[in-house]
């Protein structure tokens, strides 16, 4: 039972040892035994998901509010965590390879195995609250890698940019997770039922807020923009996060939310629509690209979009069709981008308007590329091509609009998507052209794509070594009942394979074309007033920043008596508010005080006044002095020695602090104009006035037995002393006690520091 | 300030509220005192033989330098907490023994969280009143 924890730690302990490691070559195949590992450990669970008692492991963590550190390996989870162990694998090879020894190596591969762990934890998690912490991991990580070369504004840019869109996507997915385990009753993902959540008033509450955070993380129009910014990261970044992984993990929350939302109203008209936008923008922007990564991020933006399209069809056929494409994309996506990574290593650029007969220097890598390639048009015995005709069959074989919507999207983008197929394979073709002097990768580098692509031939060559151990098991989750999966290559001349081939062939001729047929459709998109994504991200970034800057001018005037007059002001409103909502009563017996305390409030009054009136500040200071020695003595008079003890020593201290700071201010001359002296003296007189009547109020106002009862009797049988207050601060309160000292010490250093700077600086 | 009758009762006067705030901090658990009070008294009788010699001199008379006993203090008050993980408790647990002085004398982990507390505040007022005084080193 404990595998599954295990195998997620097993990942996360490999962090620290890729930092430690020399950085040699061996390190990088050292460490993808890891993933290697738990690969091969998930593949032992299939057969358990396939029988349907999946491996589950959960412990209390947060019991008052329902919520368990909870995971479950059923056929979905496993789908997803064989990709990632299994990509994950090939891709810490490839980055060793790729960063060849320089420092930051080790940085980059402890970032990958740490995102690597989070994107498990995500996938595996069966709590709500525990998938939410695993995906907030997943951004955080992200970050780090995508600002992996941090010297580079550029990459910092993307990085934050990244980063805001899938927090503010994480936000919304809490508070819709938060709102769906109240609506099932239960955080437990697999024991949420339909019926429970549809039945509840929060329904669409919940579906909108998921909804966003899957859009944003799998970089759903509008908020795809992301995505193409993140390409500033190392190529083992850009293949493993933001192809076979990461941006799959929007996704897979759909589907795994699939059988609990997928029967509400909205969610087939939203998803699909989302979906069919984002596979459309996504592929017709890729055409327009010459830099390779961003073409190949904009296909996976389409790729995503296929995928949202076909869990919003939510019918067994398109279920099917999502999880074989799943699979095929990451094998194909993977490999292109690692391709594209060796061109970039071994030529110096990644323009494909720079690049020409690449095939005669880097065979292997347009081996690569090739596989890639015939995966991204769709076409050929490839996994992706199967996943892609099952999704064809599934749009004409439902009927509906958003089927029609959805078929014509695949068409489409199929022709667009072959296009940008043949412009990434161009840079192999021709006479020979680069920048440097082009050089085949190393075998770390060429490993990857090389096994991914073979991958994806062999898979579709043999779908029956993955459709009864995984797509069917995986399907089953993602639908709800079983769903019979039989995957086969050919399937005879059909409607589906003519539509198909129809839109690559017309995408093959269009992509021979560019950049001709694609000038004038190119300077739309990068026209000024487009409202690209970039720029409305930008719009709100820095409109937000202004907001930010106006609105601290506006409230921060830096005046000392704006803001005390703003604090006072506020207790004042608050306070009459309270007392008049309530009433106020008020006994009369505080009106016959005894003799010596009529001296005390003498003395206090007298103080005060002389404070106001004298010209001398070091006169005021001491008047203040008396003013707290006689509310010291108050304290004494009735019955808190402690406090009295207190306010004496610390009364003298700050006398002196008072005159030690006063003694350097220049003479005071004049007090002011009469006009702000009368505002002054009438918010005090508020104040004042509030306050003696709310301390008189809350005599008359004792609700409820006093706990100073407890106290005194707790503190000798519990604590063994016999002053409450002090037992109080050391013992039974003494975290707070604690909290306050170091918030106290805190506090010192900063006005040293402030203070030395000032005598320094002269 | 230069006078003698100030410098030479300084060092009396100092002297005896030293004494005066340990025996308000070893009180404190029965009756008025404690480490907070305990500590400004103790920074009071500092602060009193700067002003009566020269600001360094109050930052010179503690040994250890104010700026060290505020994480001293910090990490007494942590550790009386540890105390209480390590004997299988909670943290900040209170934890007793008895001295066999007289009647027996109980003495547990609150005494040595207000000794961390009595450390801090000597610090945190060294630390703010003493920059204040002084022009120079």
């Amino acid at each position: 039972m404990l595998g599954l924890v295990m195998a997620m730690g097993a990942v996360f302990v490999a962090v620290p040892a890729a930092l430690l490691l020399p950085g040699r070559r061996w390190r990088g195949l050292l460490l993808a035994t890891v993933p290697a590992g738990v690969f091969a450990y998930f593949v032992s669970l299939l057969d358990r998901a396939a029988d349907g008692q999946p491996l589950t492991w959960s412990v209390e963590w947060f019991p008052s509010l329902g919520v368990e550190l909870a995971f479950r390996a059923d056929g979905l989870a496993l789908l997803f965590a064989l990709l990632i162990a299994g990509v994950g694998t090939f891709i810490l090879v490839y980055a060793e390879a790729y960063l060849g020894g320089k420092p930051g190596a080790g940085r980059l591969e402890a970032m990958l195995l740490a995102f690597m762990g989070a994107m498990l934890g995500v996938v595996l998690a069966d709590d709500a609250v525990t998938l939410f912490v695993a995906w907030e991991l997943t951004s955080v990580t992200s970050f780090l890698l995508i600002s992996f070369e941090q010297e580079k504004l550029k990459a910092r840019k993307a990085a934050v940019q990244a980063l805001l869109v899938t927090g503010a996507g994480g936000l919304a997915l809490l508070a819709g997770l938060v709102v769906l385990g109240q609506a099932a009753g239960t955080y437990r993902i697999s024991e949420m039922g339909a019926e429970a959540v549809a039945g509840s008033s929060l329904a669409t509450g919940a579906l909108v807020l998921v909804l966003l955070g899957a859009f944003t993380k799998s970089a759903q129009v509008p908020f795809h923009f992301w995505l193409p910014g993140a390409m500033a990261a190392p190529t083992p970044v850009s293949a493993y996060l933001h192809s076979a992984t990461m941006v799959k993990a929007g996704v897979y929350l759909l589907a795994r939310l699939h059988p609990v939302l997928g029967g509400l109203e909205g969610w087939r008209p939203a998803v699909v629509s989302v979906g069919a936008a984002t596979l459309v923008v996504g592929a017709f922007v890729a055409v327009h690209e010459r830099d390779l990564k961003r073409l190949l991020a904009y296909t996976t933006v389409g790729a995503l979009g296929f995928l949202t399209m076909l869990v919003g069809l939510g019918t067994a056929l398109a279920i099917k069709a999502a999880m074989v494409f799943v699979v095929g994309h990451a094998l194909y996506k993977g490999a292109l981008f690692m391709a594209a990574g060796a061109v970039d290593h071994g030529t110096g650029t990644r323009m494909v308007d720079e690049l020409g007969g690449l095939r005669r220097a880097m065979p292997w890598t347009f081996a690569a590329a090739a596989a890639g390639c015939i995966g991204l048009a769709g076409f050929g015995p490839v996994l992706a091509f199967i996943g892609k005709e099952a999704a064809l069959e599934a749009g004409l074989e439902d009927g509906g609009a958003a089927a029609g919507w959805a078929l014509a999207a695949i068409i489409v983008s199929g022709a667009l998507f072959a296009a940008a197929a043949v412009v990434v394979l161009r840079p192999f073709f021709g006479a020979e052209r680069a920048p440097g002097h082009p050089h085949e990768g190393s075998a770390g580098l060429l490993a990857g794509p090389l096994v991914l692509g073979a991958l994806s031939f062999g898979l579709a060559l043999a779908p029956g070594a993955i459709e009864g151990r995984l797509i069917a098991p995986a399907a089953a989750a993602v639908a709800g009942e079983p769903v019979k999966v039989s995957l086969k290559l050919w399937h005879g001349f059909n409607t589906a394979l003519g539509l198909s081939a129809l839109s690559v062939g017309v995408g093959i001729v269009l992509g021979f074309g560019v950049p001709r047929v694609t000038a004038a459709t190119g300077r739309l998109i990068g026209a000024r007033w487009f409202p690209s994504g970039p720029k409305v991200y930008d719009w709100l970034y820095y409109g937000m920043q202004r907001l930010a800057r106006f609105h601290t001018v506006w409230v921060q005037r830096g005046y000392l008596r704006g803001y005390i007059g703003a604090v006072l002001l506020t207790f004042v409103v608050l306070a009459w508010a309270a007392l008049l909502r309530w009433g106020v009563s008020i006994e009369r017996d505080w009106l016959t005080p005894a003799f010596y305390e009529a001296a005390v409030a003498a003395t206090v009054i007298v103080g005060a006044t002389t404070a106001i009136v004298h010209m001398s500040r070091l006169a005021a200071v001491t008047a203040l002095g008396a003013v707290g020695f006689g509310v010291a003595i108050l304290y004494a008079l009735f019955g808190a020695p402690d406090l009295a003890l207190t306010q004496i020593v610390m009364e003298t201290l700050t006398v002196m602090l008072f005159v030690l700071v006063f003694y350097r201010l220049p003479k005071l001359v004049e007090r002011g104009p009469v006009r702000r002296r009368l505002r002054d003296g009438a918010v005090a007189l508020a104040v004042g006035v509030t306050m003696t009547v709310l301390v008189l109020a809350s005599l008359g106002h004792r609700e409820g037995a006093p706990i100073s009862a407890y106290f005194g009797e707790a503190a000798y049988a519990e604590a063994f002393g016999r002053n409450v207050v002090n037992v109080i601060l050391v013992d039974f309160r003494s975290l707070d006690t604690l909290g306050e000292v170091v918030v106290l010490g805190t506090a010192a250093f900063g006005v040293f520091a402030l203070l030395r700077v000032r005598r320094w600086s002269r | 300030m230069n006078s003698s009758i100030l410098r030479t009762m300084a060092r009396l006067l100092a002297s005896l509220l030293l004494l005066a705030s340990l025996y308000l901090l070893w009180r404190g658990h029965n009756a008025p005192g404690g480490g907070f009070s305990g500590g400004i008294m103790a920074a009071a009788a500092f602060v009193l033989m700067a002003v009566a010699f020269e600001p360094m001199a109050g930052w010179r008379a503690t040994r250890i330098s104010p700026l060290v006993l505020i994480p001293l203090g910090l990490g007494v008050a942590l550790g009386s907490g540890l105390i209480g993980i390590v004997t299988g408790g909670e943290f900040l647990a209170g934890r007793w023994v008895t001295v066999d002085v007289g009647e027996g004398v109980k003495v547990g982990t609150p005494l040595l969280f207000d000794i961390g507390v009595y450390l801090v505040v000597i610090g945190v007022a060294l630390a703010v009143i003493i920059p204040l005084m002084g022009e120079e080193e």
